[in-house]
């Protein structure tokens, strides 16, 4: 029976429920038809991403509020120079995502700026630069090149890079010896310094991680919707946290796994795609997401609680 | 003496320096009437810092009681009472809730509020099936909570002052302030020391929810009419405000005072950026940079110290 309570099998099925929800599709008329699932793919590629990037930053102990407006900016520089070709367009974005997620890191392990705080004035920084330099308004001019980023049927081009970030930084974190230093660095900096590593530039790393992946889903949401908005991704270090909270994540640091928050990622994406199929209107989705955070928190807690109740007093 | 008093200071001599239209008395009361809005919601969330937690449901309380007063119908003078009493009821219900999740639950307060904001906002906008709230007909009695000026001042900002003073007072010389510092700097050794954590703690919630709904019911009497998809964040810049005043993100430091002042400066920089025709964008950067500034300032005051 030691299959059962295989973590893996605990993951698919009760944290999150995400086999269950995925069964309870059937119910649902289209769910499971190939056009439906492109759409679920689809949307959740380019969250994914900016997940796998905040799910590192989160195993190293810190957060990352940025990573909506760095997406926003990543969109806006890939549009702004696709005239000087695609390598180019793809750097900037990039880039300008690196250069982000440094200032973050920066100020976090430099000034020891609380990571809400630090990643918050980045946030506002950014998103005023880009309203500043868009006027607010999208940018345009795409080629089909760009937008053919966004095809591919029936799996999204964009959905298959997710996976194979999302792989490629499971296995990092997993077997890697720089993997085990980020979740050491998270679970206790102090014992991380003392046992030798490289505390700062470990955490700078996770920054820099963030930045860039953002700055990537930006470019791919530009290819998707056709232009670079100045004002997308107000919402997203929200979904995205509550997807990485869903896969073990915490906000304490050392726990959780890339593969764990891609499970929170499909389990949000399906929960959104169904509610739409079954035409729930967007404010009743939100109370939905609202409730299921304040569910997840609320059991975290406990559940820790408990834990501590359990362990022989010291 | 909190350095952001200088600070203060400072702003107001390069404001008046920068623009001769800044010391006028309009102008003034301008800046001050802007300030209260979101230094109603910054107070709340200093008292809640204070303790040691986070709320960023404020901000989705603010528009919940603003939407509620209107939709109250404050035509007559009992619609009035109840378009004040019935928000400021369900601000502080909301601030319970958050509270009972925290200290109860232990929850995390940034991700609880968080969530709590995501149910306000779609709850609100179910309500009103994403329509504007548009009130016909207000009683006078209900505008004139925004506009009536005695001495030319208008009254939200002696409602602010007055609050500024007492919490003030509260934060700094009753029982209940001790134990607010105490659970903040360390939660564990105030229960141990007989501190009622949970009851503290809850009630650190209630203040910043009736708060930030009396600044929502404030809203409602200014512009009689509300558009609840456009959703304000009062929760940054007040937070901003609460930071740059010097109150801790770790808990048990922070005045009510010191957060005013920082409101004050926010409030005169976006003055005086309106009247030099800077658009919203450059006013937002600007916002970023005073936010870090403030934090790397109060980071490497610590670590001296820490020395």
């Amino acid at each position: 029976m030691a299959w059962l309570i295989s973590p893996w099998l605990q993951r698919l099925f009760f944290r999150p429920p995400l086999v269950p929800l995925l069964l309870a599709g059937l119910l649902v008329d289209g769910f499971w038809s190939l056009d439906n699932m492109r759409v679920l793919l689809e949307s959740v590629a380019v969250d994914g991403l900016v997940v796998a990037g905040l799910t590192v930053v989160m195993i190293a102990g810190g957060f990352d509020l940025s990573i909506g407006a760095v997406m926003a900016m990543g969109g806006v520089a890939a549009v702004v120079l696709l005239p000087y070709g695609l390598p180019m367009s793809l750097a900037g974005a990039i880039g300008f995502g690196a250069a982000a997620g440094l200032a973050s890191g920066l100020l976090v392990t430099r000034l020891r700026v609380n990571p809400f705080i630090a990643t918050l004035a980045v946030m506002v920084i950014v998103r005023g630069a880009i309203l500043a330099y868009t006027g607010t308004r999208p940018v345009v001019g795409l080629e089909d090149q760009f937008l053919a980023l966004a095809a591919g049927s029936p799996v999204p081009y964009t959905f298959m890079l997710l996976v194979l970030v999302m792989l490629g930084l499971h296995l990092a974190m997993t077997t890697r010896r720089w993997g085990r230093h980020i979740y050491a660095v998270g679970a206790d900096e102090r014992a991380a310094t003392m046992a030798g590593l490289h505390v700062r530039s470990l955490k700078q790393g996770a920054y820099v991680l963030s930045g860039v992946l953002a700055g990537l889903a930006g470019l791919l949401l530009a290819a998707r919707l056709g232009t670079g908005s100045p004002i997308v991704g107000e919402a997203t270090p929200l979904t995205a946290a509550a997807a990485a909270l869903i896969g073990g994540a915490t906000l304490k640091g050392g726990e959780g796994s890339v593969g764990g928050a891609f499970c929170g990622l499909l389990f949000i994406g399906v929960l959104v795609n169904l509610m739409n199929l079954m035409n729930i209107p967007a404010y009743y989705q939100n109370m939905g997401v609202g409730l299921l955070l304040i569910g997840l928190v609320a059991g975290d807690g406990l559940s820790a609680r408990l834990a501590s109740m359990k362990a022989p007093a010291a | 003496m909190s350095p952001i008093w200088f600070v203060l200071t400072a702003t107001v001599l390069a404001a008046a320096l920068l623009t001769d239209r800044f010391l006028t008395a309009p102008n003034l009361v301008a800046v001050l009437q802007q300030g209260v809005i979101t230094g109603l919601v910054a107070l709340g969330m200093t008292i809640v810092l204070i303790g040691g937690q986070f709320d960023l449901s404020t901000g989705a309380t603010v528009m919940t009681a603003a939407v509620v007063s209107l939709l109250l119908g404050p035509s007559t003078t009992g619609g009035v009472v109840l378009a004040i009493i019935v928000p400021l009821l369900i601000g502080s219900a909301i601030g319970w809730l958050n509270g009972i999740l925290v200290y109860r639950f232990g929850a995390n307060s940034i991700v609880a509020s968080i969530g709590m904001q995501f149910f306000l906002t779609g709850a609100v906008l179910a309500l009103v099936s994403g329509q504007h709230v548009r009130a016909e007909g207000i009683h006078p009695v209900f505008t004139a909570l925004a506009l009536w000026r005695p001495l030319g001042i208008p009254l939200p900002v002696f409602i602010f002052v007055i609050l500024v003073a007492l919490l003030g007072m509260m934060m700094s010389s009753t029982r209940l302030g001790r134990h607010i510092y105490a659970i903040g700097g360390d939660a564990e050794a105030a229960r141990r020391a007989g501190v009622a954590l949970v009851r503290t703690g809850t009630l650190t919630f209630v203040l910043a929810g009736v708060l930030s709904a009396l600044a929502g019911v404030l809203i409602a009497a200014m512009v009689g009419v509300i558009d609840p998809t456009a959703v304000a964040r009062y929760e940054f810049p007040a937070l901003t405000a609460a930071v740059l005043g010097g109150t801790s993100l770790l808990g048990g430091v922070g005045r009510p005072a010191d957060t005013a002042a920082a409101i004050l400066i926010v409030s005169i920089i976006t003055n005086v950026m309106t009247i030099l025709d800077y658009p919203f964008s450059h006013q937002l950067m600007v916002q970023g940079f005073v936010l870090a500034g403030a934090v790397a300032f109060y980071a490497w005051v610590r670590d001296r110290e820490g020395d």
